[in-house]
């Protein structure tokens, strides 16, 4: 069977008149085979390009998502590479302060020491003397240096890392008192409302140190995320639950965005430009909070970004427990 | 330089009947049909009509003669020369690793002193084409080119012959050394194909045998596009010629396939196959194939104020008489107009071609090129 082209085409050129003429027909026969031949080639030909064009621009989609892929895969890397090491960074610049800082609050506290000595003898002697003026004035002096003293002493507690500290029993209210000693004035200077509901004391075994670190992380966090919204207020609530004490810190902000509500305590991750987040935070104080029996939740109920911990009273004790 | 013509074919037998060159020719190059060749009558035939000769050729996927290209015939063209001495080697293949030491030793046979240029025609199948070329020319003196190329067997890729001295044998390498300061040889290689589709790394391959692309077997990736075509294989896989490029493959390397074995999932290939290569899919371009040939003519000619040519050898890859069919006489015709009507036209469709890609490169194995010698001899006093 002739090509359908070559059909019409003989027909409509050239059967009328060459139909009848059976020699003109026997000339032709060759030449019609072979045009015959031209015109099934080509439509093979032509089939096959458009049969591989097809296979390849699936094949070459398919290489270009994995590129794509890949691509995204790469830059994930890249942007965690470039936060390692701007945590190496903050870690050795926070190593050196940490040593600075028991330097300096060693150099600090012996001076101090004189001035505190040297001031409540001053005291006694203008109480006998009953000059109420100046007992007012030395008065003032010895709490400045009290609460010099207590920065001094938060800042070498803070700059030490504590993760190989012993459990010691401490009080709740205490560890809270050291911890906004170090960052109670930036909130105030901030014009940030701190309210505390922290009870009387609760004594539990911890390290204190660590503990202390998990609170400023998680204050300062409060302090980055509302400092610069209209409202702004930090709430700081310690209750007991007989074998845990639970400690959260909510801020006035709209809270996590869901989608990155899981991705809070990976490490590395920050909502912070590179530079001025680690995205070791929130990481570092979940596996304070596991060291210590307990775990650190983020409440996906509260209107606001509220995070929980909690922490077992023994948690040498009780091992890890599930607190509901 | 003296040259003449002759063509057997089924119907016409040997046109024309007599020799004019008779006793005096020095050289025959015969290029035919598998089948044709075997029959000992006829080499016996063209021994009768050309004694003093040395019988020189191969079986084909087409043969070329003047502007035509024919199937089932037997080409003839003898040549005698009148300053330039001739002196052959052969060499019989037994196993596709020892293609390289092949070489070297054809080039051994050759007495290099005055040696101009050697052509070799190879057995199509059963042997690593680069490997040959390397062994070849390695162990010649750096000023001696040599071109051919590697018999066929239209597209069936089952038995491949090689003649020298008036026998045709299926595992055989020869050689012909032209000698002497009258004899000119230029020579070129051009493709003219389009590549197309993604790159694929060479991740399993050894010598010439390709498994995997892309971790995948190659076997697979070809059929998929071959579709109908896939019972044709091994034939149809020229149809996509593999383009390679990477550290150690010249930029432009083709490589066509030699034949398929569906047990090991491999294909094989006319040279080398590099591991870690990146290689492409090509398709034909038909007025660029065509264009490719008549650029090769132009380029054997580049650098030379010679007039045209008195020889043309023109052997081409059976990868572009698949794919230009009934046009294939077109890339012929190409060449025929860049040399003029008084050079004479001869050739083969073949295997893989062996060419450097222009004048003074270095000599390669090429698939899917037109591959064009040229031979002119000097009439001036050599001495």
């Amino acid at each position: 069977m002739r090509h359908k082209l070559l059909a019409r085409q003989i027909k409509k050129h050239l059967e009328d008149s060459a139909k009848d003429d059976p020699k003109l027909m026997g000339i032709l026969e060759d030449f019609l085979k072979a045009v015959d031949v031209a015109y099934t080639d080509m439509d093979e030909g032509r089939n096959l390009i458009e049969r591989s064009m097809e296979i390849s621009s699936k094949e070459l989609l398919i290489t270009n998502q994995e590129l794509r892929a890949r691509h995204e895969e790469l830059q994930a890397a890249h942007e965690l590479a470039q936060r390692q090491h701007a945590s190496v960074v903050t870690n050795a610049k926070m190593s050196e302060l940490g040593k600075m800082a028991g330097g300096i609050a060693h150099e600090i506290n012996t001076p101090l020491s004189t001035i505190l000595l040297l001031s409540e003898g001053l005291l006694k002697n203008a109480e006998n003397n009953a000059e109420l003026e100046d007992i007012g004035k030395i008065e003032r002096v010895i709490a400045t240096v009290k609460r010099i003293a207590k920065i001094v002493k938060g800042l070498r507690t803070f700059s030490r890392d504590g993760s190989n500290d012993p459990f010691n029993p401490c009080d709740s209210t205490q560890i809270i008192d050291h911890t906004l000693a170090m960052c109670s004035e930036r909130f105030k200077y901030a014009e940030i409302e701190l309210q505390l509901d922290i009870g009387k004391g609760i004594s539990f075994m911890c390290r204190e140190t660590q503990i202390s670190q998990l609170l400023l992380n998680l204050l300062n966090n409060a302090y980055d995320a509302i400092h610069t919204i209209p409202i702004r207020w930090v709430k700081l609530q310690v209750r007991d639950l007989d074998s845990h004490i639970e400690i959260s810190v909510t801020d006035s902000g709209p809270g996590i965005p869901a989608e990155l509500q899981d991705k809070i305590a990976v490490p590395f991750f920050t909502t912070k430009g590179v530079g001025e987040g680690t995205g070791l935070g929130l990481s570092i104080s979940m596996g304070i909070a596991r060291a210590h029996g307990g775990e650190l939740t983020l409440d996906k109920t509260a209107a606001n970004t509220r995070i929980v911990i909690l922490l077992a009273k023994d948690p040498e004790g009780c091992a890890i427990q599930k607190v509901s | 330089m003296k040259l003449e013509q002759r063509l057997w074919t089924k119907t016409k037998q040997w046109v024309p009947q007599g020799s004019q060159l008779d006793g005096r020719a020095d050289l025959v190059l015969i290029f035919g049909e598998t089948a044709l060749l075997k029959d000992k009558k006829t080499l016996a035939e063209i021994k009768e009509c050309y004694p003093k000769a040395h019988l020189f050729g191969c079986s084909t996927s087409g043969e070329i003669q003047d502007t035509r290209v024919y199937d089932d015939s037997i080409a003839v063209t003898a040549i005698q020369f009148q300053h330039t001495s001739i002196q052959a080697g052969k060499i019989r293949m037994t196993e596709v690793k020892d293609s390289c030491e092949a070489g070297t030793k054809l080039a051994a046979q050759l007495n290099h002193k005055d040696l101009t240029h050697v052509l070799v025609l190879s057995v199509g199948l059963g042997v690593n084409g680069s490997d040959l070329v390397k062994g070849l020319t390695d162990a010649l003196p750096k000023n001696v080119t040599v071109t051919g190329g590697l018999a066929g067997d239209q597209d069936r890729f089952t038995e491949t012959l090689v003649i020298s001295d008036g026998e045709a044998i299926n595992n055989m390498v020869a050689v012909i050394g032209l000698y002497g300061k009258n004899i000119q040889v230029s020579s070129a290689s051009l493709g003219g194909w389009d590549s197309f589709g993604p790159e694929r790394m060479v991740t399993k391959a050894e010598g010439n045998v390709l498994y995997e692309l892309d971790g995948k077997s190659a076997l697979s990736l070809y059929k998929s596009y071959l579709g109908d075509h896939v019972k044709d294989l091994p034939g149809s896989a020229l149809l996509f010629p593999l383009s390679l490029r990477g550290a150690n493959v010249k930029e432009g390397l083709v490589r066509t396939i030699l034949a398929v074995d569906e047990k090991n999932q491999s294909m094989t290939f006319a040279g080398d196959i590099p591991m870690n290569s990146y290689a492409r899919f090509m398709m034909a371009n038909f007025d660029r194939l065509i264009g490719g040939a008549i650029g090769a003519a132009e380029r054997s000619q580049s650098g030379t104020t010679q007039p045209s040519p008195e020889l043309a050898l023109l052997i081409s890859c059976v990868g572009r008489k698949i794919v230009l069919k009934q046009r294939i006489e077109e890339e012929v015709e190409g060449v025929r107009s860049i040399f003029g009507d008084k050079t004479v036209l001869t050739g083969f469709y073949s295997y893989g071609e062996i060419s450097p890609f222009t004048p003074n490169a270095k000599c390669e194995l090429h698939n899917q090129t037109m591959t064009i010698t040229t031979i002119r001899e000097s009439s001036e006093d050599a001495a």
